[in-house]
Formats: structure tokens, C-alpha cells, sequence
């Protein structure tokens, strides 16, 4: 999506079991927007369209960004030591569901930021999502004018 | 000069499908994380949406055509073709997404079937307009790249 010539430096990333991370492990040169501190992100999305969208906007907005396709990697992720100011989970994964991955993630003892996403959902899913854990649920495209907000947050809580 | 004339007809037509409602704000989004280390990031990501929606098209085909339906795996896929046309910004065919869901979700035969329909339309108009973007963008660069190296 973006040239070497856009980054400082280099670093994609695989975390072993579990499925592979795709990360930008590094920080566009001239991004949309800049930050006091350095923001991570994990993006946990198995539709790799939407999964590389919401990658894409996070890394065009000045965030290092790590996406994977199942609950089960971002657990994997996160257990390994990996740490991040903000986690989006997609509600209806596969296997380990949004709501079961986000309270897998409470459970570890993780207090990043998470926002829960869907494409379209009834009141039910929010109230399942948000009992699990998720700080706020949004429905897709996700959007600047959505993570922005909750960014800013994170930068000015660092 | 040619390059501005494509560049202008590329514009007007991103315009018209805009005012048809083909394309909403999301497919802007996706145009301007293209940059020059990637000009091909838009002809990638259309190609992308295609395969996997053709791949969810075929699927929902299959548990249509069930004496049984099942509506959750319906209801399922739909879901995964909303997500995907409205990161790409196809918004109608987020709205006929949105109704197969709805007739999956309660179960209604008939209106699965018109609503799937409708998904199958909007994403043949969908993919139409993308790969025409797509080939226009090529045409562009690659004129620009010609003009460079003379």
C-alpha cells in the first residue's frame, strides 16, 4: 500500500501460531495527522478489504499498525507481549467472536482503548459487545472522523 | 493536453457515479490512500473486492438454492458483503446488503431471493465502475510516465 520511501524505517511482522500479523511496524513520513506520543493500534478484522481499509486510514493518520483475521491471533498477539493504545475488533468474526475476543482481552488485563465495529447489527450485538468489554461500538465504514476522536484521547491520556 | 482531458473525464465520471449513489465518500477515502510508492494500491484493492465478492455471491447462491435455507449463513454473508462494499464505498450496494440481511434475518423466502437479486445488480454496476476507474487511472499513469521519460 505504501512505498519504503514513506516510512523511517522497516519491519513487517508474523506472529508465529495462531496466523500471521500484517504490520506497517512503521510510521508514515508525512502522515495526515501527528501525535505527542507514538500510537499502536491492533486492527482484528477477518474481511481483508475492510481489514486493509481500516489499516490503511489508522497508518495514513500517523499510527503504527498491526491487522490480523481472527480473535484467536490478536490473543496471541497481545499474550505475546505485544501492547497497543487501541484495539478495533470487528464483531462477527469467525471461531472466537468479536464480543469473546474482547473479553479475552479485558480477562488478560488489558486496558487499551477498544472499539468494537460491524457493518450493520441490531441492538442486541452492541449490548453483547459492550458488556464484553469495548469502550464503544461503531458501525462500519470505519471512518477518521470515527477513531480520531479516540485517538486524540489516547495521545493526550499518554 | 491529454493527461488533463483523462484527468478531468476521470473526475467527472468518479462525479457522476457520486450523484447516482454507485459510490459514496468511502471510495474517496480509498482513492486518497493511493500515493506514488503505490500507484497500483487502487487497481489492487478493486481487484480484491471483486474476488471476495464473487466468492460471497457464489456462496450465497449455493445456500439459496437449498430446498432448506439457511438464513444464519444468508444472513452471515450478507454481513461480509456489506463490510467489504462499504470500505470500498459501493454504496448501493451496501443498501441491498443491508436488505438481504434484513429478509434473511427474519426468515422471508421470497424477499431473500429479490433482495440477493438486487445485491447480484448492484455489484455487477459496482464492479463495473471500479475496473473502469481502475483502467483509467492506468491509462493515466502510464501517459504521465511516457511524458516523463521524453
Amino acid at each position: 500500500m505504501a512505498s519504503d520511501t514513506d516510512y523511517d524505517s522497516d519491519g513487517m511482522r508474523d506472529n508465529g501460531n495462531g496466523g500471521s500479523s500484517e504490520g506497517n511496524g512503521r510510521r508514515r513520513r508525512h502522515p495526515m495527522m501527528t501525535w505527542r506520543n507514538n500510537l499502536r493500534a491492533l486492527v482484528v478484522d477477518n474481511g481483508r478489504i475492510c481489514r486493509i481499509m481500516e489499516s490503511g486510514l489508522l497508518d495514513a493518520y500517523g499510527v503504527e499498525v498491526e491487522a490480523v483475521g481472527t480473535g484467536e491471533a490478536a490473543v496471541e498477539l497481545i499474550a505475546s507481549g505485544e501492547t497497543f493504545d487501541l484495539i478495533v475488533i470487528e464483531m462477527f468474526l469467525p471461531f472466537m467472536s468479536g464480543p469473546e475476543t474482547a473479553r479475552t482481552i479485558r480477562e488478560m488485563g488489558i486496558t487499551s482503548k477498544i472499539l468494537g465495529i460491524a457493518p450493520m447489527y441490531w441492538e442486541k450485538d452492541a449490548q453483547e459487545f459492550l458488556a464484553a468489554g469495548i469502550d464503544e461500538f461503531l458501525e462500519k465504514p470505519f471512518t477518521p472522523e470515527l477513531f480520531v476522536p479516540f485517538l486524540r484521547e489516547i495521545d493526550n491520556q499518554k | 493536453m491529454v493527461g488533463t482531458d483523462l484527468r478531468q473525464q476521470l473526475m467527472n465520471y468518479i462525479q457522476s457515479s457520486h450523484e447516482q449513489g454507485i459510490l459514496d465518500e468511502a471510495f474517496d477515502r480509498v482513492k486518497n490512500l493511493e500515493n506514488d510508492g503505490n500507484p497500483q494500491f487502487l487497481s489492487e484493492i478493486f481487484s480484491m473486492f471483486c474476488h471476495d465478492a464473487e466468492n460471497g455471491i457464489a456462496e450465497l447462491t449455493r445456500f439459496l438454492a437449498e430446498p432448506v435455507i439457511d438464513y444464519e449463513n444468508v444472513s452471515a454473508f450478507a454481513h461480509q458483503l456489506k463490510g467489504s462494499s462499504s470500505s470500498v464505498g459501493g454504496h448501493r450496494m451496501v443498501l441491498a446488503c443491508c436488505e438481504l440481511r434484513q429478509a434473511s434475518n427474519n426468515k422471508i423466502k421470497e424477499g431473500s431471493f429479490e433482495a440477493f437479486d438486487k445485491v447480484k445488480r448492484e455489484y455487477c454496476i459496482l464492479r463495473d465502475s471500479l475496473n473502469y476507474i481502475a483502467q483509467m487511472e492506468k491509462t493515466i499513469l502510464t501517459n504521465e510516465a511516457r511524458r516523463r521519460r521524453q
